[in-house]
């Protein structure tokens, strides 16, 4: 993850990441399935490659926003961008508090509430790099805090979605 | 133009997705025997999109104006075929989460797509 003054954006940079994280992404949902017959590597393997997916989340944001001062209109996306993050935040949390039944048999039954918190958390903290102007946006502190939030949200939503199953 | 390059990005790994999918089958396929006709249809699909997203990607990634045209017309189409899917699915009674989530996923990404790109503001971000 190296940070230069003066790099330049790269088509090459971003494939690599993108194979990267399709990679730890792979490598983290075998760590998930190894949870049932070996917790102690299943769970190391889980939060290693998740946080390294993370990590190449937060790169390939970086390397997109190389270049910056060609864009054309700066006051539009200054307005609209805090809105989008915290739309994409909201449906993470939807997406993963409604979905963990389906996650949880596609990986054996070993997805557990405290997954869904952390894959919530993690999923919306990554967004932080998106923000345009420090002025706009909550500090690393809170969106941490809201992220956590968001987490508990999550858990929530996958409770009420196994209470409306057991109702219907 | 960091938001079209993220595009790019998400479009490219959504390909990369579906040729891994694709491998996923092949090699299934090579171990449990000959591929039926089905299967074939399958994974030639599965790599058409993973063919068809990869290059609409890299185009969004280079800022290409036909990547901009190419790409809408691409996300409306896919969310046809996972339309279309979740019908099929519905009617063979098999589980529809699955195929809710990939609609409701690209059904996000197609409305984000035109909401950003499908004015005319939209088409300064390419050259």
């Amino acid at each position: 993850m190296s940070s230069t003054a003066n790099a330049t954006f790269s088509v090459w940079k971003i494939l690599a990441n993108l194979t990267g994280l399709l990679a730890f992404a792979v490598m983290a949902g075998f760590g998930i399935r190894t949870i049932p017959t070996n917790p102690r590597v299943g769970w190391f393997s889980a939060i290693l490659f998740g946080t390294m997916c993370v990590a190449m989340v937060i790169e390939l944001f970086r390397i997109c926003g190389l270049d910056e001062d060609q864009t054309p209109a700066i006051a539009t996306r200054v307005k609209i961008r805090p809105a989008l993050i915290y739309a994409a935040s909201l449906i993470v949390t939807l997406f993963l508090g409604i979905s963990d039944h389906f996650i949880s048999s596609s990986f054996t039954e070993s997805f557990p509430r405290p997954g869904v918190w952390l894959g919530t958390f993690l999923t919306t903290l990554a967004f932080y790099p998106l923000r345009e102007r420090k002025e706009d946006f909550p500090n690393f502190t809170f969106w941490t805090i809201f992220c956590a939030l968001m987490g508990a949200v999550s858990v929530v939503l996958s409770y009420l979605t196994d209470w409306v199953e057991q109702l219907l | 133009m960091r938001f079209v390059r993220l595009l790019g990005a998400v479009a490219v790994f959504y390909g990369l997705s579906y040729f891994f999918h694709a491998l996923l089958q092949i090699l299934s396929t090579m171990r449990f025997g000959g591929p039926e006709p089905l299967h074939l249809v399958i994974i030639g699909t599965n790599l058409a999109i993973g063919v068809v997203t990869l290059i609409n990607g890299i185009g969004l990634l280079l800022r290409q104006k036909w990547a901009r045209v190419s790409w809408l017309v691409t996300v409306i189409l896919l969310v046809l075929f996972h339309n279309f899917i979740l019908l099929l699915t519905y009617w063979l009674g098999q589980d529809l989460t699955q195929q809710l989530l990939n609609v409701g996923l690209i059904f996000f990404l197609a409305v984000i797509s035109w909401s950003k790109l499908g004015d005319e503001e939209g088409k300064k971000y390419f050259r």
